[in-house]
């Protein structure tokens, strides 16, 4: 069954203390449930200093520090990538999601900065060759109903280039995309820690095209 | 008796002779007000206006002076009524200034009498007829008599406009402060209160020696706001000068850029950002810095962090080595650009004297080189390093900088004895747990000079500063602002509490904040949490902001979770380390684990740590800690508050001074090291003389006494 809001704000919460328990993340932000008017509500991270321009470029190293500076972000994982977690719900029914995996554009496991203060070391490591910067944009799920129409599926993913919008059958839950990061991209923290590979997931109805489905999309199998 | 303030006067020659001439009719009449030599600056409608001297008094209303060398022939008519529209446009110009500020009219008319006055150096045969007002130094004060003065209600807002202050009015409205009493409403009459300069900050914002010129003064009084305007105030006296305004904690970069910003726009003026330059000391990536900008200046590489970090180790000493670096590429060239023609700098205290010797080689002569020093910041330090430590001397030893000056020359040494930031009593436990003054074991620091003490706005209350002798001191009444003592209670200012664990402290802490939100009417960027131990500030911090969470009280650690350089958000609550708050201030400060500052091997610095948090404040300090150290700490403060907020003591011997340095000083890495390894060491041996695995005796000579102690009573038998 699906969360209401009120337990998707404690499952984020108990997620991001078990990541920052497990040295999983190096740090996380509050949670907080945004009250929008009119029934509808965000689970997301809270507002600390100016707000990051969403509307920039996602790909790109300046957009990485916006977010880092601005608290822009639910946990901070220590290669520096940052989670970004937030929900919008009407009445307890999810309509939004912004399931974001960032990962940080400069190598902070090097050796002589692993200890550095985060932003010392970006500032460092922002000013040297073009040529250190990793390439390696974000991984993003989002869910909106409301901006569903032919060729923006209502739930997708966007990855490489901000254009591109990979339909997913359905909305994801927090298990989905916490296993999803993690299963893929920090297999050595999966298989360590069995509270990730224990999470669970909930199904959503699927609001995926018929016609996407003949296409290349993502998709999931419900286990019952 | 009339205040002198010696700004920069324009041109040498008749000018600073008939200034100098003006300023001894003045001197010694009794009039209620302060006589301004080379300010304001004003502009209208695009065009500076610029007034020699401007006496602004009680008795006279507002009077600017225009001195000018030789009057001409009464029969001169052009040049006479270019007088007369030269006064006029003054005239003008003061008056649309002041109408600016409402406080200062009476519907439309301003409600506060100006004058313009041109001073010749002769006496001059005016024609009859002639509009204006014309005499010599000697005629001035006959002149002023004829003019009439301010009234009362006009006269402190008078003063504030005049000092541009009244940019500095409180940027929250605190529309939610509805509740009598309460903390946010106090608050609000705190912040109004600050609006007015006093004497020494006015002094130090305007006076300008032709040389160099030292502001000290506690935190808190000021120092910054003072180097800002006077900053603008160079700029707009001269602006074809190149000006730096240097430091070095990053925040006030936007601090100083929105200050001088303010206080120009007050004049109608906008800052030349080519000519007046806001610079961090060091700099960074994409953000130059005073430093890079002189390593430029001589093609020497700007050395980054991590290069300095890789030469020259640990926190300090980077920055002191890149510019020693520099220094030793300059001095060995001794050719040197001459960027600057004035140099400000805030923070001296924490950059080292390569860079301070830097500055100096790169700024013309006569080194316009203003440098501002947090006093009693290293409580165990000397007053501060002397100029010859900061700046060097020349080959021939002769000091490169020095601070005399002629008995009416502007003050080149200044010192701001009012702290506004803290109240009286959070100062004095400050200062009582940072020496030690009532720890059993005796002081761990102290200052250098007992004159230092009175210089930062103490008396004796009794005894003496003699060396060896016993002292009580007390906050002079004129060194603390009258609002704190007016709307603030002892009992509030300062409070302590312990707790058994970390999890009790930070369910209290919620609460507290929880009660700061709510009741007290206060926002989030009211409050701030320091966490004195840099290294546990991270796990402490997420214990305290759970418990924050679980009460929807949003909070982030500043420099962790977000940005260094915004340390205070209106939606959230700030926690920092000790290293994130310095520089910052807060109304409601509380300094948890302050057990952490009460005894180790380091104690002054753990105990300028717990200085330094608690300074923080502007109105409320709340100490915590957990267990028997907190426990030591709280008969600490305790002690302050049952001696009445009175720090006594007996003034340590030098020798004692010096042991205190010893025992109780910084380390090294190194030094670090070895000291633990020795406690290990020494913890090991107790471990096995209490377990019998090693016996007493079996110990070298000097060590078989300690031995014998250690596991039992001297002769042996055990505990």
């Amino acid at each position: 069954m699906a969360p209401t809001a009120k337990e998707q704000l404690s499952e984020v919460k108990n997620l991001l203390d078990l990541l920052v328990d497990r040295g999983i993340a190096v740090t996380r932000t509050s949670v907080i449930q945004q009250h929008m008017g009119r029934g509808r509500s965000r689970i997301t991270w809270p507002r600390v200093g100016v707000e990051p321009p969403w509307d920039a470029p996602a790909e790109t190293p300046a957009t990485y520090r916006a977010w880092l500076e601005a608290g822009a972000y639910s946990a901070r994982l220590r290669d520096g990538a940052l989670l970004q977690i937030s929900f919008d719900y009407e009445d307890d029914e999810l309509v939004a999601h912004r399931l974001c995996f960032m990962p940080c554009p400069y190598d902070l496991l090097d050796d002589e900065i692993r200890d550095w203060d985060i932003f010392e070391a970006i500032e460092l490591l922002s000013g040297s060759s073009a040529d250190q910067v990793r390439v390696a944009g974000p991984v993003r799920f989002d869910f909106d109903q409301r901006v569903a129409r032919p060729g923006h599926s209502a739930s997708h993913l966007t990855l490489v280039s901000p254009q591109t919008r990979i339909p997913t059958v359905a909305p994801l839950s927090l298990g989905h995309f916490v296993r999803f990061i993690f299963r893929h991209f920090y297999p050595d923290e999966w298989t360590a820690n069995a509270f990730l590979r224990e999470w669970g997931m909930e199904y959503a109805k699927h609001t995926i095209e018929v016609d996407d489905t003949y296409e290349v999309h993502v998709g999931w199998t419900t286990r019952f | 008796m009339v205040e002198f303030v010696q700004g920069l006067v324009r041109t040498v020659g008749y000018r600073q002779d008939l200034a100098r001439d003006v300023a001894s009719a003045l001197r010694g009449l009794p009039l209620t007000g302060v006589f301004y030599l080379g300010y304001p600056v004003l502009s209208t409608a695009g065009e500076r206006v610029e007034i020699d001297g401007l006496l602004v008094s009680r008795e006279h209303g507002v009077v600017a002076l225009l001195l000018r060398p030789t009057p001409p022939a009464a029969n001169d008519a052009a040049r006479w009524a270019a007088l007369s529209d030269e006064q006029d446009r003054v005239a003008f110009a003061v008056d649309a200034n002041l109408k600016r500020y409402d406080s200062l009219r009476v519907r439309r008319d301003l409600a506060v009498p100006v004058e313009v006055v041109t001073v010749f150096a002769t006496p001059p045969n005016v024609p009859a007829g002639q509009a204006g007002r014309y005499v010599a130094p000697d005629t001035l004060v006959e002149a002023l008599n004829d003019l009439r003065g301010v009234e009362d209600q006009f006269w402190r807002h008078l003063n504030a406009a005049i000092q541009h202050t009244s940019m500095m009015r409180p940027p929250k409205r605190r529309a939610n402060a509805t509740r009598a009493g309460s903390r946010g409403q106090l608050l609000q009459r705190i912040e109004s209160e600050i609006a007015n300069l006093d004497e020494w900050q006015k002094k130090a914002a305007i006076e300008s020696p032709e040389g160099p010129q030292r502001i000290r003064g506690l935190a808190g009084s000021g120092k910054t706001i003072v180097l800002a305007m006077k900053a603008a105030y160079l700029h707009a006296q001269r602006p074809d000068w190149k000006i730096a305004v240097t430091f070095y904690s990053r925040a006030l970069h936007a601090q100083f850029a929105s200050l001088i910003e303010r206080f120009m726009l007050e004049n109608g003026d906008e800052p030349n950002w080519e000519n007046l330059q806001v610079l961090h000391a060091w700099g960074g990536t994409g953000r130059p810095g005073l430093y890079s900008r002189m390593a430029d200046a001589v093609g020497a590489p700007a050395r980054d962090f991590r290069y300095a970090r890789a030469k020259f180790g640990n926190l300090t000493e980077p920055f002191a080595g890149v510019c020693r670096e520099l220094l030793e590429i300059v001095t060995s060239s001794d050719d040197a650009p001459q960027l600057f023609d004035a140099v400000l700098v805030d923070e001296a205290q924490d950059l080292p004297p390569s860079f301070l010797q830097l500055v100096y080689h790169f700024t013309k002569s006569p080194k316009r080189i203003v440098w501002a020093y947090d006093e009693l910041q290293r409580l165990s330090e000397a007053t501060m390093p002397s100029t010859d430590e900061l700046f060097g001397v020349a080959p021939g030893g002769a000091s490169l900088i020095d601070l005399r000056r002629g008995e009416n020359d502007p003050e080149t040494d200044i010192i701001l004895p009012t702290c506004y930031r803290n109240t009286p009593w959070a100062l004095t436990v400050a200062h009582a747990l940072g020496i030690g003054a009532y720890r059993p074991e005796g002081l761990i620091q102290y200052v250098d000079e007992s004159q230092l003490w009175l210089d930062i706005g103490y008396e004796v209350e009794s005894g003496s500063l003699q060396d060896g002798q016993e002292v009580a001191l007390r906050r002079r009444a004129d060194a603390t602002p009258r609002f704190f003592q007016e709307l603030l209670s002892p009992e509030d200012g300062v409070q302590h509490k312990r707790f058994e664990s970390e999890t009790d402290q930070a369910e209290w802490l919620a609460e507290s904040i929880e009660t700061n939100l709510g009741l007290d009417e206060l926002d989030p960027d009211d409050i701030l949490i320091i966490l004195p131990d840099a290294y546990t500030s991270r796990r402490s911090g997420d214990t305290i902001r759970n418990a924050l969470e679980r009460r929807g009280i949003n909070s982030h650690l500043v420099g962790v979770t977000s940005s260094p350089d915004i340390v205070f958000s209106r939606d959230s609550v700030a926690l920092a380390n000790i290293y994130r708050s310095k520089g910052n201030e807060a109304p409601m400060v509380y300094v948890v684990n302050a057990h952490l500052c009460v005894q180790g091997y380091e104690l002054q610095r753990l105990r300028n740590t717990l200085f330094t948090a608690v300074t923080r404040s502007r109105a409320w300090v709340r100490i915590s800690g957990i267990g028997e150290r907190m426990q030591k700490l709280e008969e600490e403060v305790q002690a302050v508050v049952d001696n009445n907020y009175r720090l006594k003591f007996k003034v340590p011997t030098p020798p004692e001074r010096e042991r205190m340095k010893v025992i109780h000083r910084d380390r090294t890495d190194d030094e670090r090291q070895q000291l633990e390894q020795n406690i290990e060491g020494a913890r090991r041996l107790i471990q096995m003389l209490e377990s019998g695995e090693l016996d007493p005796d079996a110990l070298p000579g000097e060590l078989r006494s300690l031995g014998q102690v250690l596991r039992g009573t001297p002769d042996g038998t055990d505990r």
